[in-house]
């Protein structure tokens, strides 16, 4: 792969400084905050925890915030699915993989998690090997979307800059005077 | 609970057609929770499983007031959320006639029929006593 000129961090951008390390844990019951929380350390992710749909949402605005959130799906304030919904429509920096908490036998509550935008749900009371199953798979997922971003920034870069010299090339050009209002007027001025 | 092990029909089958009903291998205490059953989901860090009690035996005095308070209150929906919690924490520790009792109180709430609220939070009340004093005596046990 070409190394990026200085001055230009277009690829790095995709990496960004939130990794899929970090996981926000959003429970309002202390015993499920406690487990998820032990467990999750164990496994050397970044722990953030709240205990509530307000404090989740105000983390999850935050620039550097954790793109994996376990939810609960009741929670006091603002419910699991509330924040589904938020963070879909609200869709800023890198993907949130979101994992759901629901309790046992609630099937429309899996449904209607999935259409607010959930990625995976769990079921309690939910045991350990399968927490970290779902959280390992969100994981995988989180790595492959910001590989996936990375190869799509470095390919717009190949196709925007001349290969011997790092400079923009015909195309790029092209767009830019396109895109500037200046240039736009110019362009309209000689041809009228 | 699907999926079936062949190993469980067996077991549920003798059980059933055997003549004599088991001995109880288990301490009372067994009967009010299932530790093997949340030490298992723990990966059995019994570590951890003791201070989920310890957690549960501070916590839950307060959910129970909150579920009396409602009851009292005849508020369905604060019964339905009070209920859940219970239910949850309950459900983890495997306390399988509480779970059930619990249960049956947050139907309610959803159902807004109070009928019976009183009686099964009486049973439910009596099922944490027991409990309490079980998990105490677990928790505090050095390990």
């Amino acid at each position: 792969m070409n190394a990026v000129p200085p001055g230009e961090d277009l690829a790095l951008n995709a990496s960004g400084k939130s990794s899929p390390d970090a996981v926000l844990i959003a429970e309002d019951d202390p015993i499920f905050r406690r487990i998820l929380q032990s467990w999750l350390q164990k496994w050397n992710y970044r722990v953030t925890v709240v205990e509530n749909g307000v404090d989740a949402w105000r983390v999850l605005q935050q620039e550097d915030c954790p793109q994996m959130a376990i939810l609960d799906w009741i929670m006091p304030g603002l419910d699991g699915i509330e924040l589904c919904h938020r963070i879909r429509s609200h869709q800023h920096g890198p993907y949130k993989y979101v994992l759901l908490l629901t309790a046992k036998g609630a099937k429309e509550d899996v449904v209607a998690g999935f259409e607010a935008g959930a990625d995976d749900y769990l079921t309690k009371p939910f045991d350990v090997n399968e927490l970290r199953a779902r959280v390992r798979a969100g994981k995988r997922i989180l790595e492959l979307r910001a590989a996936l971003g990375k190869a799509h920034t470095e390919l717009q870069f190949e196709a925007a800059h001349d290969h011997l010299t790092g400079l923009w090339n015909r195309g790029a050009i092209m767009v830019y005077c396109r895109g500037k209002p200046s240039a736009r007027f110019e362009s309209v001025s000689t041809s009228g | 609970m699907k999926p079936i092990h062949l190993s469980d029909i067996e077991e549920t089958l003798s059980r059933v057609s055997s003549a004599p009903p088991d001995p109880v291998p288990n301490p009372c205490g067994e009967l009010l929770w299932g530790k093997a059953e949340a030490l298992e989901r723990l990966g059995g860090d019994e570590d951890l499983l003791r201070d989920l009690c310890q957690i549960f035996l501070e916590e839950s005095p307060k959910l129970l007031q909150k579920l009396r308070e409602a009851i009292a209150a005849a508020d369905p929906e604060a019964i339905m959320r009070a209920a859940h919690s219970i239910k949850g924490e309950l459900g983890y520790l495997g306390a399988a006639k509480a779970t059930q009792a619990a249960q049956e109180l947050e139907d309610m709430g959803h159902e807004k029929n109070l009928s019976r609220a009183t009686e099964v939070f009486t049973l439910l009340d009596q099922e944490f006593t027991g409990l309490r004093l079980t998990l105490k005596e677990f928790a505090g046990a050095v390990s």
